[in-house]
């Protein structure tokens, strides 16, 4: 009898709470799935992930600008050698190209200027290509006496090491001549104090060594016969190339020796030969 | 056999028998006359160290007072260097710890063996003598003349580079 008046009792007083309890255990429930359901926790976070982003996209520059700006400033200066090695290639292409472009229409200028001018030789001259179906250019080429590659020298910077060689003679030890080729830029670069400028020819007589610098090594082609602008061009196309396919060995390939070189050296040497 | 290449250079005032030691080394010869180095002068020797085949291309540099008036790319890219005294002239010699220090500055790693050369000029008495009075003792001596230690100098060159 106590019992069920006691319960009467307890049923008057926490019936708000249990109310309230039972109201409170649902709302729990209705958040738990939305914490642990992916696709309602998605639903809920995702209006507020899009104006975050937004809100990133339009103020970036202003949150992080600085920041990205010190570090990439900081990357290139610790890794200047490795940035010029890399654009080497790429830059030198670009330029060259259109420097190239530049003087093709240079040419045409003076071909067109050419065609008008008379002369007896000019003429002659003309008549022999029309016959021959060869342009006036060509003509005139062909009357030189063509450039061959003689040596090639791959040399790394500073040290003077030989790196790799290609020589259609038995010259002296090619180790030596890369020892004293380097003592000789040395001896420029410390004697003509012109800033930061690099031997780039020695002509000797018949020959005429073309020296092509880069960060971690320099090449040098000794050629003979008449070392004209297209030669040199053809070369320019061809070293740019090689420097491309050496320098990623070079850094990347431990076990690249001299002979991967020498033979690598060979054929863009016989590639040389062959063009000109 | 692995084959290897090294820049070894030549270091110490004129005169001191940087040209000697190297001619001794490479062609076994020995020349009464001097002939001053200009610039430089490029040798090569192949030694073996066990089983490395090693090309030392070595660069004797002009003599200088000081090795901070030899220019500096000369000696960039160095492996090793050898720092010649001459036993008979105090004066190239007095300066040595601030000449090395100098050079450190520019290649930390560098190998440096000191060598005091014209130990032939030198009667025995007065060797001992002599060794007691100046700080020689960190010097390998040797005679580009006798080619007393000449090798010895280079192998030990040879294995501080390869190690």
């Amino acid at each position: 009898m106590e019992n069920n008046q006691l319960n009467t009792l307890k049923d008057i007083l926490l019936d708000e709470e249990r109310f309230s309890r039972n109201e409170l255990g649902e709302r729990v429930d209705v958040l738990d799935e939305q914490l642990n359901n992916t696709d309602e926790l998605r639903k809920k976070l995702k209006p507020i992930l899009v104006d975050q982003v937004t809100y990133l996209r339009k103020n970036f520059p202003n949150l992080f600008g600085e920041v990205m700006v010190d570090s990439i400033k900081t990357q290139i200066r610790d890794s200047q050698d490795e940035m010029v090695d890399a654009l080497y290639p790429i830059m030198g292409k670009m330029i060259k190209k259109y420097i190239a472009r530049e003087m093709k229409l240079l040419s045409e200028r003076i071909d067109k200027q050419l065609k008008k001018t008379f002369s007896w030789s000019g003429w002659m001259t003309r008549f022999r290509g029309w016959f021959g179906g060869v342009s006036e250019g060509d003509m005139v080429l062909r009357n030189l006496i063509k450039a061959e590659i003689e040596e090639i020298f791959v040399v790394q910077q500073n040290s003077g090491l030989l790196l790799g060689s290609y020589s259609i003679h038995n010259t002296l030890d090619k180790e030596m001549i890369a020892g004293m080729l380097t003592a000789i830029k040395s001896f420029v670069n410390d004697a003509f104090v012109f800033g930061k400028q690099e031997l780039e020819t020695i002509e000797y007589e018949n020959y005429e060594l073309i020296i092509k610098n880069l960060e971690s090594f320099y090449i040098v082609v000794v050629a003979s016969g008449v070392v004209d602008e297209a030669f040199k061009n053809d070369l320019d196309d061809v070293l740019l190339d090689f420097s491309e396919v050496v320098l990623k060995k070079y850094h990347r390939e431990k076990d690249f020796n001299q002979m991967q070189m020498t033979s690598l050296i060979k054929e863009y040497s016989e590639k040389l030969n062959g063009s000109s | 056999m692995e084959a290897v290449s090294k820049k070894v250079i030549l270091l110490g005032h004129f005169g001191v028998g940087k040209t000697s030691m190297i001619k001794r080394f490479v062609y076994h010869k020995f020349s009464k006359e001097y002939m001053t180095t200009i610039g430089v002068k490029i040798d090569k020797k192949v030694i073996k160290i066990g089983d490395t085949e090693l090309s030392m291309i070595i660069w004797d540099i002009a003599g200088e007072s000081t090795h901070t008036r030899i220019p500096q790319s000369y000696k960039l890219g160095s492996h090793g260097a050898i720092y010649v005294v001459d036993v008979m002239r105090p004066s190239t010699y007095e300066n040595i710890d601030s000449e090395i220090k100098s050079l450190k500055k520019i290649m930390p790693a560098l190998p440096i063996v000191k060598v005091a050369n014209k130990t032939d000029l030198l009667v025995e008495n007065e060797a001992s003598e002599l060794y007691k009075d100046l700080p020689l003792d960190q010097y390998i001596h040797c005679s580009a003349k006798t080619g007393e230690h000449v090798e010895k100098i280079f192998g030990l060159l040879a294995k501080q580079m390869l190690e």
